[in-house]
């Protein structure tokens, strides 16, 4: 867990520095804050008032539900598991109080069974996701959902470990 | 007197048994199902200049004993190296067991080219069944030896050869700049002369034959969505099916080329839709909430079988490919997915879990009766030869996804080693 | 009247006798006396004598004579009639007496000879009781001796019929010795015709590679001669399974499996010259 989110953070923080400038519209969602962002898709800047010392995009602030981007799901089911609630709630919030924004909802599944039948499987998760980003205000233009299937795991063993990580939705933000 | 009677009988019967020079009577009633032992002596060619480019007798060797029909003698094993009937002498090959015996030679012949003759003979009866001159030049040796095994298949088994035939797969590992690279690549059954047709940084999967064997129909993601290519093997050239919001995946080609079964997601949940290649119009099949996946067309064109899990968990299905209501398949296990049919119909191939593993199955449509044939605990994406004698398969050696062949009774089985990567997704090519 | 009916022979017959018997009792005892006497039933004549003239006075004298005489006579009659009927009676009384003697005599003698009949009887009884009990004697005798004959005979059948039983026993004996030498010759054989034809089997079926697919409910016949040491010099698909690949796979198994296994016994080599291979897979 702590490596993957890491490696998101890496991910996320080296996209940020290659300057990429899809990100439209406000950042500073953080609660009392008057922050307004780099619109040329620069560094971020702070927000104060919550107290506390991050100073990023509110998708990267690691104390906010925001930073976590992947949903992981039970062996053949499709059902968001009830500690993810909070999650997508905030994400859905975020979404809609930022119109401009879209999201990809990358669904996956772990490579037991037919490949075709795991790609509508990875769907099934990644329609649900969405649905209850929708119920939570995003519009049905910020969201897209995409189905791959088992055919990007993330970990390549061929056991529970491996495929539990692999059983996921991502939540996928252009580069902030 | 009953005695008397019964010594009579009895010593009646002693005559009448020694005097019986009539047939004593065995009864058979089982054999043992291995390959037929055949031995193919290396094709003489001392009149080629510069040699061949390929040794034909080993290739005839390898295809064979691939089929899983035939076991081959191994060279060290043979004693004489005949190469002309007059040369034969049956006694030794029968001392090694060897059934069958393949002879050739390759002269020169006008214009660079070249003659290619073999002869069959079955060893225990000491005659001739079969033998042919073909003309070649240097370049088709292959094909040409690939062609020998289709006749030798043909004239021992009864069944058409699948020995010139070709196989498309996909196949994954890290690229140059460390990103993972996708490619899909054609090869000759026997895994020689590959080439690639498509490579992509983002996932490609599930190539399709079209019946001429003349396109390949895939799913790529390249631009993070799915989306159907129909690609011209010589030309390279390919061209977009029309893509939708959701799926669009698993193209099945119909036996007369003239339309695509495929899966998309547009209307909600996963549905089976048919292309029409002609007038590029869609027409949606099936109507379900549930996933409905993985279509392949009956021979004779008229029904669909496909992968649904309307009933709570993935059976198979079958619809008119007019259209209609679809009818339930299979029964047996709580999973059973990506059938396809046998080219004479009567059976289906599918990925069949059994207590948590899966593995290849067949199902004989009219009797019910279904057979598995692989014992990982992985396999995947089954796929007919066009003579229905054998089943390409994906399955795991422990370290990685490779390919293997297994006979349609199931009592065969081959690993095939291809390169270094994951391969997969294993499609047979039709006759050519 | 019904007797009459049925034997009116018989019937007849016995009337007859019956009123003969009748005739015999009361007329019988001439019968018996014809034989001894031959005296009729005595008739007497009384002859009157005619007397002379000295006659006449004498007629007269005679006349007075006469009948003095005649008184005399008449009294002489008389007397004469007298006596003669005295006599008469005498005689009727001797003859009764006669006959009572002659009936006593005949009586005797029908006594006697009843007597002697009976005797006769009696002894023809006897003699027949003698002849019956030597009939008897003799039958007895006979009888023993048939039956000693045939105690003979029958012990010499017994005897002959043991010895006849004895030496059918002895052939049935002997035969059975034959045929158990047989039998177990036999059942060597085929016990070695059992064990090599296992062998056999077992050999063509190590060598039999089936065609692959569904071949049950296929059967094909193939026939092999062989030769002493069991190399084959003909095999021929007799029956055809209607596959050519499984008729030939089966003709090959049992050329392959040349030479076939055989007892070194020559002499058994004829149940193994010709054999015939039914080759159904599954029984």
């Amino acid at each position: 867990m702590k490596m993957y989110k890491n490696l998101v953070m890496g991910l996320l923080l080296s996209t940020a520095l290659a300057g990429c400038s899809m990100f439209g519209g406000d950042d500073g969602t953080g609660t009392g804050d008057g922050v307004n962002g780099g619109v040329n898709g620069g560094a971020s800047t702070t927000g104060v008032g919550d107290g506390s010392s991050f100073s990023g995009h509110p998708l990267d602030n690691p104390s906010s539900p925001l930073s976590t981007k992947v949903i992981y799901f039970a062996f053949d089911s499709s059902a968001v598991e009830p500690q993810y609630e909070a999650v997508l709630a905030a994400h859905g919030a975020y979404l809609a109080a930022n119109a401009g924004v879209s999201v990809i909802v990358e669904g996956h599944a772990d490579e037991r069974g037919t490949r075709e039948y795991n790609v509508a499987l990875s769907e099934k998760r990644a329609k649900t996701v969405q649905n209850l980003l929708s119920l939570q205000g995003a519009a049905g233009n910020q969201t897209e959902a995409v189905a791959l299937g088992e055919e990007k795991p993330v970990a390549l063993g061929h056991d529970e470990s491996a495929w539990h990580l692999n059983r996921r939705v991502e939540l996928i933000y252009p580069a902030h | 007197m009953k005695r008397m009677i019964k010594t009579v009988l009895f010593l009646s019967a002693l005559v009448t048994f020694s005097a019986m020079s009539e047939a004593l009577r065995i009864e058979i009633t089982q054999g043992v199902s291995s390959a037929q032992p055949i031995v193919i002596v290396p094709f003489s060619s001392v009149q080629v200049v510069g040699g061949l480019p390929v040794d034909i007798a080993q290739v005839v060797s390898d295809d064979l004993a691939r089929s899983g029909r035939f076991k081959s003698l191994p060279r060290m094993d043979m004693l004489n190296k005949p190469s002309s009937a007059d040369q034969v002498n049956f006694r030794n090959w029968q001392s090694l067991g060897q059934d069958n015996l393949v002879i050739g030679s390759v002269t020169p012949s006008a214009n660079g080219m070249l003659t290619v003759q073999f002869q069959l003979f079955d060893v225990y009866k000491g005659e001739q069944l079969t033998g042919f001159s073909i003309p070649a030049n240097r370049s088709g040796l292959r094909g040409v030896a690939h062609r020998i095994s289709d006749l030798i298949y043909e004239k021992l088994t009864g069944q058409k050869g699948a020995f010139s035939t070709r196989m498309a797969y996909v196949t994954s590992m890290p690229g140059i700049n460390g990103k993972q690279e996708y490619k899909i690549q054609v090869a000759d059954a026997d895994g020689y002369g590959t080439k690639t047709i498509v490579t992509s940084s983002e996932p490609l999967m599930s190539p399709a034959w079209s019946p001429r064997g003349d396109k390949i129909s895939y799913v790529s993601y390249e631009g993070r969505r799915s989306s159907i290519y129909t690609q011209t093997l010589r030309t390279g050239q390919r061209e977009k099916l029309r893509s939708f919001k959701g799926i669009n995946g698993a193209p099945s080609w119909s036996p007369d080329g003239s339309q695509l079964a495929l899966t998309l997601s547009k209307d909600g949940s996963a549905d089976i839709y048919i292309y029409n290649v002609i007038t590029r119009s869609f027409r949606r099949l099936t109507r379900s909430y549930a996933i409905d996946t993985e279509p392949d067309w009956s021979p004779d064109g008229r029904q669909i079988i496909f992968t649904s899990d309307r009933g709570g968990k993935p059976q198979i299905y079958q619809i008119s490919a007019n259209g209609g209501q679809a009818g339930r398949v299979t029964f047996e296990g709580s999973y059973n997915a990506r059938a396809s049919y046998s080219p004479d119909g009567k059976n289906i191939v599918m990925v069949h879990r059994v207590n948590g593993q899966y593995r290849i199955a067949t199902l004989d449509i009219k009797t019910g009766f279904s057979n598995i044939l692989t014992n990982g605990k992985l396999d995947e994406s089954p796929s007919y030869a066009p003579n229905g004698s054998m089943i390409l398969y994906s399955t795991n050696d422990g370290l990685k996804s490779i390919l293997a062949a297994v006979s349609s009774d199931g009592k065969v089985r081959q690993k095939l080693r291809l390169q270094g990567g994951e391969v997969r997704e294993p499609a047979w090519s039709p006759f050519k | 009247m019904g007797l009459f009916k049925k034997h009116p022979v018989a019937v007849i017959l016995s009337v007859i006798f019956h009123l003969a018997l009748v005739a015999f009792f009361v007329f019988g005892t001439d019968f018996f006396s014809e034989k001894k006497i031959e005296s009729k039933p005595v008739v007497n004549i009384v002859k009157a004598t005619v007397i002379d003239e000295s006659k006449i006075k004498a007629e007269a004298e005679k006349l007075k004579n006469l009948e003095k005489k005649k008184k005399l006579q008449e009294k002489k009659r008389l007397d004469d009639i007298k006596k003669k009927r005295l006599a008469e009676e005498k005689k009727i009384a001797d003859l009764k007496q006669q006959q009572n003697i002659q009936k006593k005599k005949l009586a005797k003698q029908k006594a006697d000879e009843a007597a002697k009949q009976a005797k006769l009887k009696k002894q023809k009884a006897l003699a027949k009781k003698r002849k019956a009990e030597a009939v008897k004697k003799k039958k007895l005798a006979d009888a023993k001796k048939k039956k000693e004959r045939l105690a003979r005979e029958k012990a010499e059948k017994l005897k002959a019929a043991q010895e006849k039983v004895a030496q059918e026993q002895r052939n049935r004996e002997q035969a059975l010795r034959e045929l158990a030498v047989a039998e177990e010759a036999e059942m060597r054989a085929q016990a070695a015709v059992a064990s090599y034809t296992d062998l056999i089997r077992q050999k063509v079926e190590r060598n039999w590679i089936q065609p692959p697919g569904d071949i049950t409910g296929l059967d094909c016949v193939v026939r092999v001669r062989l030769i002493p040491g069991g190399d084959v010099i003909d095999a021929q698909v007799i029956k055809s399974s209607g596959n050519a690949f499984f008729d030939r796979s089966v003709e090959r198994a049992t050329r392959k499996a040349a030479p076939l296994p055989l007892p070194s016994d020559p002499s058994m080599f004829n149940f193994f010259r010709t054999l015939e291979f039914y080759f159904r897979p599954g029984g």
